[in-house]
């Protein structure tokens, strides 16, 4: 009988590590040509360019492995495998906040004045405004998603996840037509997602802390989350308490979500296809799961941010990486889906 | 199979007789103002096999449940030897009571073999800190396929749970519940869905856990005659009470199935008959 | 990607298109003092409507987006708000018995509801495009002739001419590489065939993105690094203008290896109507001029 041995782990393990570590230094490796041919350089670039490609691949690694962890513990919480970072309306949230920001930033920019960090973090642009949306949203699906008892209930939550993904929607279109003319409609460019190599290293550090720490925690949750997938009652006569175990999924996904949304903006599909891959491959268990859905998430979203900060000369300008996840992952996730036979 | 100790369970002793689970006023709503277990006081003990009967909707089902420490009681308690289950830590209580549910759910496909190792998360668990651990693993290894071959899943290991039949599913849950090994055993229903051969097999298993392990075993059934047969114990619920608890010689007999099910109800050659009571009027 | 970059090429000078204007039309409706002879023109492109102002035709605008209102003088502020093509208040358009309908959107886009209307009350829909020079010329003509101002447009299109040819003789023998950055997150700038090129160009500087795409391409800074412009414009509408290169709006641009951060030559573009194409792009081209010649600016970093 084979058993998930420690043995089959480790080489699981070690070698997503070192494939997210060869393809890290493969993005750090590829660029954009001279402007107006539509070449591909690679190669090691000059030090000051390599700088901006650092952030950049650094920040795609770390929102990938944000959105693979967040997806892993939502699917697991909410027992679904449709569930992703923004099925909950975390990513409904952060857009509202970042509406807000276009609206009512210049306010809140002059009212800041004086205290030099927050207004130096505030000039960074939309992460902080974004992550005030993501959070009040997911607070809201938090409060809304528990059951009498205080235990977050899986169906409950994906309703509460909806009604507050509508509700965000309905106040975007409310901001949206109290944007005064003249101010520029970046909240077109937010909502499909998108990594700068502007983005502040602070930030990048913060979301790295943050992914870290959620990874951290929610490694020690890979046998219980096992369990967790069967009926309520038979968890429970396994040893697992279950509102802790939610609670402890939910705030961890959302910290990672948070990780993945400061650096990256709201990137849909990577968290919803990265676990669906690594179940495909190496099966249901959480514990592996756990290792290889960041790493492969993370693995994802580098080529295909590199690959659209490769081929503006392409496009007519950059694409949004949101097209590219969605364009290369998709197929690749019918593929499987046909491969296998169910998705339970 | 070798049994544990465990240091900071209330284990009430392996003494067959010992009273190990008692249900003391237990009341339990579903919402609705219609108690699902009313006022059910009862006391299983080491050693026996108890079986539950009763009609659709009794209140079987919520009694498990709630023994099991799944639902808590909106009044009186259950206890566990002295200690009240509510206040069992979770690893603790899964160390004391194991549990086979009616339907057996599972969200992602995992393989036989990964479903029937759950059952030893909790010692696991409750073991890491101890020097005995990799011993205790081992062990655990060898329980799991002595247990799948036990059940006769053991060529099953590597399907995943969608592959598999409503009876393998029931014997899987049976595998990890024996895996888990612990002093009370709660069944609900366990082989509604099992050929006659498992149906027959279990039922030797169970009754050797119970006379020889000195385990409690509880089990929901609607077959009366196997309650008749092999049950050491049996509580007749009806109407969310209990209407009879006592030797089956004692408690299945006409007088008190007859208003319980409707039907009328003969015993023939140590066997219940049931038929039809012709309709009044 | 056509469609998102045709809604980015609209984007600057009408603001969304996406969605109604429920709350803000709702606030601002008139009934119309009866019906007056003469043309009677109801706008919802504010360029078109600053243009008509420009040639004089103001009296003849009964009606408004909600977006021009405080482009308007004082004195036309209370003019109705109609809402904008897809959400358009049509009783308060029949209300006010317009002659002309401007709107921004190709013809084959503008709801049917919309062209019935207008066909069965003798109201003529102006699709008004903005993104050329020459399609300003051929608007202002358009809008000329719809008010009754055509002399006057035309006096004021050759004027422009004139200006723009000026302005065009007096270019730099080497002008430095410019990139005029309109959006930030992600950064988007001023690319090929679009006005905002052309107006970098008379403006005495060389809009070096040209080669990035048409429109408005998104480029990443690595594309920046490379393209090394000696003076870099970041488009800020109705913000304060720079405090000095620890402003945190332009600090981490100078942090690029670029001969603009070299020489100091990083910009705000702080007035509101930089974006928009009218008849004063004569005086934004002298504005971006002065920018471009800034005397700080060190040519000696000019290679």
């Amino acid at each position: 009988m084979k058993m998930i041995t420690t043995g089959r782990f480790q080489t699981i393990m070690v070698s997503a590590i070192a494939v997210t570590v060869l393809v890290f230094m493969l993005c750090l490796a590829i660029g954009p040509g001279a402007p107006g041919s539509r070449a591909i350089a690679i190669g090691f670039p000059p030090s000051d360019i390599l700088q901006l490609r650092l952030t950049r691949v650094g920040a795609a690694a770390i929102a990938g492995a944000a959105l693979g962890l967040a997806g892993v513990l939502l699917q697991g919480l909410l027992r679904n495998p449709l569930a992703d970072p923004f099925v909950l309306g975390i990513s409904s949230g952060s857009t509202v906040g970042v509406m807000a920001w276009i609206v009512f930033g210049e306010a809140l920019s002059e009212s800041c004045s004086g205290h030099p960090w927050l207004e130096e973090l505030l000039a960074n642009g939309q992460a902080i405004p974004a992550l005030a949306g993501a959070g009040a949203a997911t607070w809201l699906v938090f409060l809304l998603g528990r059951r009498r008892g205080g235990m977050l209930d899986p169906m409950t939550l994906i309703l509460s996840g909806v009604v507050i993904s509508t509700i965000g929607g309905a106040l975007v279109m409310l901001l949206n037509n109290l944007v005064p003319y003249g101010a520029r409609a970046d909240i077109l460019d937010y909502m499909f997602g998108y990594i700068s190599e502007g983005t502040s290293h602070t930030l990048v550090w913060l979301a790295l802390l943050a992914f870290l720490a959620a990874w951290a925690g929610a490694l020690t949750l890979g046998g219980a989350m096992n369990i967790a997938s069967l009926s309520d009652a038979e968890a429970h006569s396994l040893g697992i308490k279950l509102s802790s175990l939610r609670f402890s999924s939910f705030a961890l996904a959302a910290l990672a979500t948070a990780a993945s949304i400061t650096v990256a903006g709201p990137i849909g599909f990577v968290g919803l296809i990265s676990p669906h891959v690594c179940r495909g491959l190496f099966g249901p268990d959480h514990r592996q799961l756990l290792i290889t859905s960041p790493l492969s998430a993370a693995i994802f979203l580098m080529l295909s941010d590199t690959f659209v900060r490769s081929t503006g000369a392409w496009f007519n300008g950059e694409l949004p990486v949101g097209v590219i996840t969605a364009l290369c992952g998709g197929p690749f996730f019918l593929y499987l889906l046909t491969r296998r036979r169910t998705w339970m | 199979m070798e049994t544990m100790i465990y240091n900071d369970i209330p284990f009430p002793g392996e003494a067959a007789g010992t009273v190990v689970l008692a249900a003391q006023g237990v009341s339990f709503y579903y919402g609705s103002n219609r108690p699902a277990v009313e006022a059910v006081t009862a006391s299983f003990k080491a050693g026996e096999l108890t079986m539950i009967v009763g009609p659709n909707g009794s209140g079987k089902s919520t009694l498990l449940q709630l023994l099991l420490g799944h639902l808590v009681p909106a009044a009186g308690k259950i206890t566990a030897g002295s200690t009240d289950i509510t206040h069992l830590r979770p690893l603790a209580r899964a160390a004391l009571i194991s549990y086979v549910p009616q339907n057996p759910e599972v969200s992602f496909a995992y393989r036989v073999h990964e479903l029937v190792a759950m059952g030893a998360w909790a010692r696991q668990r409750y073991l890491s800190s101890s020097s005995t651990t990799s011993t205790r693993a081992s062990i655990d290894a060898h329980v799991i396929t002595q247990v799948m071959w036990d059940l006769d899943i053991h060529a099953l290991a590597d399907r995943t749970y969608d592959e598999l039949s409503t009876g393998e599913r029931q014997r899987v849950a049976l595998a990890r519940a024996m895996v888990q090994d612990t002093p009370v055993i709660l069944l609900d229903e366990p082989s509604a869905a099992l050929d006659i051969w498992h149906q027959l097999e279990l039922m030797e298993r169970v009754k050797y856990l119970a006379r020889h392990k000195h385990k409690t075993v509880l089990w929901v059934t609607h077959d009366l005659n196997s309650a008749f047969a092999n049950a050491d114990e049996v509580l007749i619920l009806n109407e969310a009470k209990v209407v009879a608890h006592g030797k089956p010689r004692d408690v299945l007999v006409p007088s008190i199935l007859e208003p319980v099910y409707r039907v009328k109800v003969e015993v023939c050659n140590n066997t219940l008959l049931f038929s039809l009571r012709p309709r009044q009027g | 990607m056509a469609w998102r970059n045709m809604q980015i090429k609209s984007v600057f000078w009408m603001l969304g298109w996406l969605c109604g204007l429920t709350l803000l039309g709702g606030c601002a409706r008139h009934s119309s003092a009866g019906h007056k002879t003469g043309p009677r023109v109801v706008s919802t492109v504010p360029a078109a409507t600053q243009i008509l102002l420009q040639i004089g035709a103001a009296k003849t605008i009964v009606g408004v987006s909600p977006w021009d209102k405080p482009l308007l003088p004082q004195s036309m502020r209370n003019l109705p708000v109609v809402g904008n093509y897809l959400h358009l208040d049509e009783e308060l358009v029949l209300q006010l018995a317009p002659t002309a309908l401007l709107l921004q959107e190709s013809p084959d886009r503008i709801p049917g509801g919309i062209v019935a209307m207008a066909r069965n009350n003798g109201i003529h829909i102006v699709n008004v495009h903005l993104t050329t020079f020459h399609q300003l010329y051929r608007t202002t003509m358009v809008l000329g002739k719809i008010s009754g101002f055509e002399k006057r447009a035309g006096i004021k299109i050759q004027a422009l001419k004139a200006q723009l040819e000026r302005l065009a003789a007096g270019r730099p023998q080497k002008p430095p590489r410019v990139v005029y950055i309109i959006a930030v997150n992600p950064v988007r700038v001023v690319g090929a065939d679009n006005f905002m090129d052309e107006e970098v160009t008379l403006a005495g500087g060389v809009n070096v993105a040209q080669r990035c795409g048409e429109g408005f391409p998104v480029i990443t800074r690595e594309t920046l690094v490379q393209l090394d412009p000696q003076v870099l414009l970041i488009a800020a509408p109705g913000q304060p203008a720079v405090t000095g290169p620890g402003d945190p709006r332009v600090a981490s641009w100078f942090t690029l290896p670029i001969a603009a951060a070299y020489s100091r030559h990083i910009d705000l573009i702080t007035w509101r109507r930089a974006q928009m194409l009218t008849l004063q792009v004569g005086s934004i081209i002298k504005r971006l001029r002065k920018i471009i010649e800034y005397s700080g600016f060190d040519r000696s970093v000019l290679k």
